[in-house]
C-alpha cells in the first residue's frame, strides 16, 4: 500500500528545520571561506530551480525533462537585456521570470494534453528545441560561444552582497511557493497527482490546472536562471540543455519529492558532494553516479523525510 | 408540481464499443427529489450509462438533458459544475491525502474555491467538513491517511466526497460493492438519510436485492444495453420480462 512509505507533503515539522537552515544561511558567509560562499549561492539558486520543478514532480505528479529550457530562457533574457539594452539591472532580473513564464505557457499548452511518459518526452522535445534555437542563433544569443562578461551593479561586486541578494530572493520565492502548496490550489494539485480522473468529477479542469502550475514552475525556473546568469557573469546554451535539467530532478529525488523542503535538502547534498568530489578526482561523474544510486536505493522517498522519520522515532 | 420537475432527461441514447453495443434506445427521466435504483445483470450497460451521463463517455446517438440544457458533449468537469456528482464502483479517493483533506477539497471544489492560491487551506470549511465526516461516521479518524482505510470505509469516504461537492443529482455506482454485511447494513440507511436531508436526486446502481427493495421507490431494470422495465418495486417484482432475465423460467421470490 502506498501509505507505508508516505510522508505528508505539508509536514508541519518543516519549520523546525527551516529555522536552523535560515540562521545558518544568515551567518555562514562571515564564518566560511569565499569559495564556500560561492557554493552557498549556487545552492540557493539550484534549490529555487529544484523547488520550482518539484511543483510539477512532487505536487502534480508530472515528470518534466525539459525544465532547463525555462532556466535558460530566464538566463538569456537577463543577459540580453543587460547587454543589448540600457534598461536597469533590476528590470532584467524582473523581466526574466515573466519571459520564462510566457514560454512555459506556450510550451505547457501542448504538453499538458499528454500524461505520463508522453508528457515527459514532449517536455524534453520542447526543451531541446529551445536549446537548439539558442545554440544556432549566433547573431542574437552568441551561439555556442554564449554571452560573456555580463556586467552587474557595483553593489553586487562583493560576493557577500550578491549572496544576501540571492538569499533574499530565494527566501521570498520559497515563502510564496509554500503559500501556494498549502492553499486550495496546491492541495488540488496533489489531488490531481493522486487521481486525476476523480478530480475531474469534482469540477476541476485538470488540463487548465496543469497549465497554470506549468507556467508558475517556468516562472521560478526562469528567475533562478537569471540569478545564475548574473552569478557567473555569462550564459551558455548548456544552461538550457537536458543535462542542466537533470540536476534539479536529481536534487528533488535525493531530497524527497513529497516534502516541501526536500528539493532544498537535495540541492545542498548534491552541490556540496559535487564540490567535494570534483576537487578530488577527474572521474567525479562516476562517483556522483554511485552515490546517487545508493541514495535512491536505500533512501526511497528521499533523504530529508528519512532523517525526519528517524528523528521522530527517536523522540517516541 | 415544482418538486417533481424533470431534472435529467435521456433521449434515445446509444453507445457502442466496436461491435459491442453497450447502451441502446435508452429513454429515461429523473425528477427532482427522486431516489431511483438501476438494476440489471453484469454487462447490462448500467455503468456505461453513468459514464455517459457524467461525460466520461460521449454517446454515438441521442441526447442527455440536465436542467433543460444538453450536456451530451460536455467534459466531466463541466458536467460536474452543472450539478451532477458521482461515485465509482471501485473506491476512488485521494489515497495520500488525509480523510479530512479529501472531504475538505470536495467542499472547496464544489464552491469554486480551488483556484485560491494564497489562503491556507487548513482553516477553511473545517466545520462543514467535520459535519459531513460525522454523517458518514468517519469523523473520529479524520486525520488518518485515506489510503489506509478499509474498503468499506473508503467507499463511505467516497460517498462523503461526492456529497461535499454539493450535487443536485448524485450517481452512486454500487455503493455497497465489496462491503461486509455489517458495512452494507450501515451504508443503506446512510443513503436514505442523505436523500431525506438534502435537496437532491439520487440514482444508485445496486445488485443486492435486499437493499434494492428496502429503500427505493422506483426501480429501473436494464438488460443488454436497454431499459426493459421501469416502475415501483411491486411492479418490477411482477414483471415477467424481468423475471425471465434474472431467473429464466423460475419464479422470483422475495
Amino acid at each position: 500500500m502506498t501509505s507505508k512509505t508516505f510522508i505528508p507533503v505539508n509536514s508541519r515539522k518543516n519549520w523546525i528545520w527551516g529555522g536552523p537552515i535560515l540562521a545558518g544561511a544568515l551567518i555562514l558567509p562571515f564564518m566560511i571561506p569565499l569559495d564556500w560562499v560561492h557554493i552557498l549561492i549556487q545552492i540557493w539558486i539550484m534549490a529555487l530551480f529544484a523547488s520550482s520543478l518539484n511543483l510539477l514532480l512532487g505536487y502534480t505528479g508530472l515528470i518534466p525533462f525539459g525544465q532547463a529550457a525555462f532556466f535558460g530562457v530566464g538566463a538569456y533574457t537577463c543577459a540580453l537585456i543587460i547587454l543589448k539594452t540600457s534598461l536597469p539591472f533590476f528590470v532584467a532580473i524582473l523581466a526574466s521570470p515573466f519571459m520564462a513564464a510566457l514560454f512555459g505557457f506556450v510550451i505547457g499548452w501542448f504538453c499538458v494534453r499528454l500524461t505520463d511518459i508522453y508528457f515527459a518526452m514532449l517536455t524534453l522535445a520542447f526543451g531541446e528545441m529551445v536549446f537548439a534555437i539558442i545554440f544556432k542563433w549566433y547573431s542574437f544569443t552568441g551561439g555556442d560561444d554564449g554571452l560573456v562578461q555580463i556586467p552587474i551593479p557595483e553593489l553586487f561586486a562583493s560576493m557577500n552582497n550578491y549572496y544576501y541578494f540571492v538569499l533574499a530572493i530565494f527566501l521570498g520565492c520559497l515563502y510564496m511557493l509554500r503559500l501556494l502548496v498549502h492553499a486550495p490550489f496546491g492541495k488540488t494539485l496533489q489531488a490531481i497527482r493522486e487521481n486525476p480522473e476523480r478530480v475531474e468529477f469534482l469540477g476541476v479542469n485538470v488540463k487548465r490546472y496543469k497549465l497554470i502550475v506549468f507556467t508558475i514552475a517556468a516562472f521560478f525556473s526562469g528567475l533562478s536562471g537569471a540569478l545564475f546568469c548574473c552569478f557567473n557573469h555569462n550564459v551558455f546554451p548548456g544552461y538550457a540543455g537536458w543535462a542542466m535539467g537533470a540536476e534539479p530532478l536529481l536534487m528533488c529525488v535525493i531530497g524527497g519529492i513529497y516534502n516541501f523542503l526536500g528539493p532544498l535538502f537535495g540541492a545542498i547534498i548534491f552541490t556540496v558532494l559535487e564540490k567535494i568530489i570534483v576537487t578530488r578526482t577527474e572521474y567525479w561523474p562516476f562517483f556522483m553516479g554511485a552515490i546517487i544510486i545508493v541514495i535512491v536505493i536505500y533512501f526511497r522517498g528521499g533523504t530529508f523525510p528519512f532523517i525526519q522519520k528517524t528523528l521522530q522515532q527517536k523522540d517516541h | 408540481m415544482e418538486s417533481r420537475a424533470i431534472l435529467l432527461k435521456i433521449e434515445d441514447l446509444k453507445k457502442s464499443f466496436g461491435g459491442l453495443t453497450a447502451t441502446n434506445d435508452v429513454f429515461l427521466e429523473i425528477h427532482r427529489r427522486e431516489l431511483v435504483c438501476i438494476i440489471g445483470p453484469n454487462g447490462a450497460g448500467k455503468t456505461t450509462l453513468f459514464n455517459l451521463i457524467t461525460g466520461l463517455l460521449h454517446p454515438d446517438r441521442g441526447r442527455i438533458i440536465f436542467k433543460n440544457e444538453e450536456i451530451s458533449k460536455l467534459s466531466p468537469h463541466d458536467i460536474n459544475r452543472r450539478g451532477i456528482g458521482r461515485s465509482f464502483q471501485r473506491g476512488n479517493i485521494f489515497a495520500r491525502l488525509s480523510i479530512f483533506e479529501n472531504v475538505q477539497l470536495g467542499l472547496l471544489c464544489g464552491r469554486g474555491q480551488s483556484l485560491n492560491f494564497f489562503s491556507p487551506m487548513r482553516n477553511m470549511v473545517c466545520d462543514e467538513t467535520m459535519q459531513i465526516l460525522a454523517m458518514v461516521g468517519l469523523d473520529n479518524q479524520c486525520q488518518n491517511i485515506s489510503g489506509e482505510l478499509s474498503h468499506g470505509d473508503q467507499k463511505r469516504l467516497e460517498l462523503a466526497l461526492a456529497i461535499a461537492n454539493q450535487p443536485q443529482l448524485l450517481l452512486l455506482d454500487e455503493p455497497t460493492a465489496g462491503m461486509s454485511a455489517e458495512e452494507t447494513k450501515a451504508t443503506i440507511p446512510l443513503i436514505a438519510d442523505l436523500f431525506q436531508k438534502h435537496d437532491l436526486s439520487i440514482i444508485v446502481i445496486e445488485h443486492d436485492m435486499d437493499v434494492v427493495f428496502s429503500i427505493f421507490s422506483r426501480i429501473v431494470v436494464m438488460h443488454q444495453g436497454g431499459i426493459i422495465a421501469d416502475g415501483r418495486p411491486e411492479e418490477i417484482k411482477r414483471n415477467d420480462l424481468v423475471q425471465k432475465v434474472y431467473f429464466g423460467e423460475k419464479k422470483w421470490e422475495f
